[in-house]
């Protein structure tokens, strides 16, 4: 199955907030306006610009920060293109949230039991064959479902076709090694604040942990063989020293006389 | 029976208070959430408790492996009297590791995870497989201890002859784990900032923790001569100090080469806090000691000994904070500093510690009096007329 | 910020205990004057005694080491600095071996034995005060390769012999110190008389330091100089 993903155009979206509600209503958070990505909004829209509407969401990478830090799998890249979270595995050391390039997922702080809360892109929905609540919500169809190869074919066509309305740059098709979530935008994406302001390089960050990661077999085995050795070798120069110390004991105690077992250890008192 | 109080002196008013404060905190905490008791928040999830009792605590737990290092492997024997202080200190600092884990975890009581579910592509999974490992290494190492003051020969005997192969495997895990410290940020390239932000941060990690393991060992020491009135030759410490200088010379070397290569050392001369915090934390940590040590009187001293050590420890901590909270501020948008409620568990933790070695120190067998050979027995005379 | 607020709060608990610590030392320093007498002395029962108040170490090497010892070390008080020759130099048993110094005192130590300079203690020179309150151990200041050994030792004191000349000659500083040369510490004695005036009166660590130059070269001659 190819991987599925959401195409963002704000130049399209007219801050409505549909797709916030629609959100809210399918995963029973609270309802309420809410500015920012929080525990209880896995999706918001912002005025970044005068009359720019920026949706921010999970961007479910491609090759996604959040699924390589967690110590204990919580996070899964689906075949399908969502990156799914498991509650039950989480242990709650919040790596994700530190490392994610996007600061996508939040935490829900005032809970005695506290889990990661974020986008799933509506995994489920997706396997019944269907889209996210939000991309149905939308009354203009400015965040649209679909293959994500189709999306990025899709995106490549707006820009050709109305090169003066939109920036030659798809945001997501390379940032962090690429995402499932795509945008357009009027204007330079740098201009747009968080996350699109973050210098971001397009190798894939698993990859620059993984960059030292890779070396601890090495490490292991190399470390092992040496540290033994060493102390082979060490062990062996304490025997002949110790060894060396008896014999010249026997010659100082035993000038010439015959008596007096002699070789003594030294050691022993 | 007859019960004596205590005798009362400000150490110990301090020191009740501190758990008074510890224990109110530790009840919100776990009853309140990690909300109620601390400052983090959705744009800052790592705060005091992840930088300093986890990730800082565990660096200065390296006097244990450095020291079996030389003991064992290498064979000096020189250095056996400091083996088992440093021993007790890796073991409970560790300990206090897991500790300030389950304050900080959000979901604490599934903190054995990682056994079962595995994700080796995780720094932090290699890191608690590793920390897990090595505190067990070190509770071996630790029990023969205990063993011996409770006489239970033949389990000492067991132990003896395991200790090469289980020094051994603690020097490799503390290696991986040191370094995977490190690791952990290699993640944040874009978040971090760029004085700190190195794919050398592995390294650094590794070799700053060996020169802060051997300024810790020099520390306790001193603080145990101090409480307990049992210590350190001075000349074993002057020798570690010396190492430590050529470990300090190469961290240095090492993180000026890295600035220079990725074009970043300008920033160390701008007026930027990161640069300014930075800058501090260079001069605490390597600068400041490597200067005092090539002072003979200073590396002679004790008290000299004791500053420089002072240093390095403080240096090291201000490191390990700056790359956790300080060097990440900027690009959070937004700016952290730990609630009341953080500072009392982490000081209630590290005095829980210290109280832990004291009760160690004086039950047990920690301060070896190695009898050297030409060190007589002693006959005293009292009482001259 | 966090780093500087860490860093100050480990700063602050070590200045705080090191302001308990002075007031403990400036009171226990105050106890001290009134207690310290020359009652608790360590004979290591290997070390042999010079009459001239050093002590030889026979290492397993054959070489020995050379010290003064706790009773000279206690008069003296306070070693600030040590004077010694250099390697390679052969001195002679009665000869002058080393000088120490303690305030503006200057006392000159004999060789025990017959023998060659190998060796020098670096901490004892770096840190003279710290080293030498433990006479026999850290406290060593020359090793020497002995030449005449056997000889040298015959005029040495060890064990049993060793513990009752170091008792003799404390009786004798004693009455030198408080006897003919009552003056000298006069104000010590008006301290101790209500106390332990039966047993002849107390004295205290670092007396040397407070007589005058006179007695102090009494002393030189009487304790460190050469015996037969
Ligand atoms: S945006 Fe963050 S949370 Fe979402 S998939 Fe990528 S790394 Fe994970
Ligand atoms: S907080 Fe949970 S999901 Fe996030 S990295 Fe830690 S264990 Fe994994
Ligand atoms: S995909 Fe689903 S979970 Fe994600 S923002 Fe849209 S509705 Fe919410």
């Amino acid at each position: 199955m190819a991987t599925k993903g959401i195409l963002i155009d704000s130049t399209r979206c007219i801050g409505c907030g549909a797709c916030e509600k629609a959100c809210k209503m399918r995963n029973n958070l609270p309802l309420g306006l809410e500015n920012h990505l929080s525990a209880t909004a896995y999706t918001v829209v912002q005025e970044r610009r005068p009359g720019i509407y920026v949706r921010r969401m999970c961007m479910h990478c491609e090759n996604p920060t959040c699924v390589s830090v967690c110590p204990v799998g919580a996070f899964t890249k689906t075949a399908a293109g969502p990156v799914t979270y498991d509650k039950d595995k989480c242990i709650g050391c919040r790596y994700c949230m530190y490392s994610c390039p996007f600061s996508v997922p939040k935490y829900q702080w005032d809970r005695v039991i506290p889990y990661v809360q974020k986008c799933s892109l509506c995994a489920d929905r997706i396997e019944e064959g269907s889209e996210p609540a939000c991309t149905a919500a939308c009354p203009v169809g400015a965040s649209i479902f679909g293959e994500r190869d189709a999306l990025i074919g899709e995106a490549q066509k707006r820009i050709r076709d109305n090169p003066s309305k939109y920036v030659d740059h798809i945001y997501g098709l390379n940032e962090a090694g690429g995402t499932s979530v795509l945008y357009l935008s009027s204007v330079p994406f740098d201009k747009l604040g968080e996350p699109f302001t973050m210098q971001l390089p397009h190798k894939p960050l698993p990859l620059y942990t993984w960059a030292a990661l890779e070396k601890v077999p090495t490490i292991v085995v190399v470390g092992g063989v040496v540290l033994t050795g060493i102390w082979w070798i060490t062990s062996r120069r304490d025997e002949v020293k110790k060894f060396e110390e008896r014999t010249q004991q026997h010659h100082w105690w035993q000038p010439g006389k015959k008596n007096g077992g002699t070789d003594k250890d030294p050691e022993r008192r | 029976m007859l019960l004596r109080m205590p005798k009362i002196t400000l150490w110990r008013i301090i020191i009740a208070v501190i758990a008074a404060l510890g224990l109110y905190y530790t009840a919100l905490r776990y009853t309140r959430g990690l909300g109620a008791v601390t400052n983090l928040s959705d744009k800052f999830p790592w705060g005091l408790w992840v930088g300093f009792d986890v990730i800082t605590g565990v660096g200065l737990a390296a006097g244990a492996f450095i020291i079996a290092l030389t003991v064992y492997i290498f064979r000096i024997d020189t250095y056996r009297p400091i083996l088992r202080p440093a021993i007790l200190t890796g073991f409970l600092g560790y300990s206090l590791v897991a500790v300030g884990l389950l304050y900080d975890l959000g979901k604490w009581y599934d903190v054995w995870h990682p056994i079962v579910f595995w994700n080796p592509h995780s720094v932090m999974f290699e890191v608690a497989w590793c920390v897990m490992l090595y505190l067990t290494v070190l509770a071996l190492e630790f029990s023969s201890v205990v063993f011996e003051r409770l006489r239970l020969n033949l389990l000492k005997k067991l132990i003896h002859m395991l200790i090469i192969p289980l020094s051994i495997l603690g020097v490799i895990l503390s290696t991986l784990h040191q370094s995977s410290l490190g690791s952990l940020f290699l993640i944040v390239p874009s978040k971090l900032y760029a004085l700190w932000y190195s794919p050398y941060l592995p390294l650094f990690f590794f070799v700053s923790a060996v020169s802060v393991g051997f300024a810790m060992v020099t520390m306790e020491s001193f603080l145990s001569r101090r409480f307990l009135g049992k210590g350190i030759e001075l000349n074993l410490l002057n020798g570690l100090a010396r190492v430590n200088v050529l470990v300090m010379a190469f961290y240095l070397t090492i993180k000026l080469i890295d600035l220079a290569n990725r074009g970043v050392l300008g920033a160390v001369l701008s007026t930027r806090f990161e640069s300014i915090m930075f800058d501090i934390e260079t001069m605490v940590q390597v600068v400041v000691p490597l200067l005092l040590l090539l002072i003979p009187a200073v590396r002679t001293s004790a008290r000299g000994l004791f500053v420089t050590s002072l240093f390095i420890v403080i240096g090291f901590i201000m490191n390990r904070l700056d790359i956790t909270i300080t060097g990440v501020e900027a690009s959070s948008g937004t700016s952290y500093f730990p609630a009341f409620g953080e500072i009392a568990i982490s000081v209630f933790l590290v005095t829980m510690g210290f109280l832990a070695f004291a009760f160690a120190a004086k039950y047990l067998n920690v301060f070896v009096h190695v009898q050297k050979k030409d060190e007589p027995p002693v006959a005293i005379i009292h009482d001259v007329e | 910020m966090v780093a500087i607020m860490v860093a100050l709060t480990i700063i602050g608990f070590v200045v705080l205990d090191l302001v308990i610590q002075s007031v403990k030392v400036k009171r226990a320093r105050q106890e001290q004057l009134v207690r310290l007498d020359f009652s608790d002395f360590s004979v290591p029962v290997n070390t042999f005694f010079y009459p001239g108040h050093t002590w030889v170490n026979i290492l397993p090497s054959g070489e020995v080491r050379v010290g003064l010892d706790d009773f000279a070390r206690k008069v003296i008080g306070d070693i600030e600095a040590v004077e010694i020759p250099s390697r390679g130099k052969a001195l002679k048993q009665g000869e002058k071996a080393f000088t120490v110094k303690s305030g503006n005192k200057t006392l000159s130590f004999l060789s025990p034995v017959d023998g060659e300079v190998t060796g020098i203690n670096n901490v004892m020179l770096a840190n003279p005060v710290q080293a030498a309150r433990n006479a026999y151990n850290s406290g060593w200041i020359l090793i020497l390769k002995p030449t005449n050994l056997a000889a040298n030792l015959k005029i040495m004191k060890i064990a049993e012999e060793a513990v009752a000349w170091l008792k003799a000659e404390i009786r004798r500083f004693r009455e030198f110190a408080l006897g003919e040369n009552l003056h000298f510490v006069k104000d010590e004695l008006q301290y101790e008389v209500g106390r332990t005036s039966q047993d002849g009166g107390c004295l205290t660590e670092g007396m040397l330091g407070r007589m005058d130059e006179k007695a102090v070269r009494f002393f030189e001659e009487e304790f460190l100089g050469k015996k037969e």
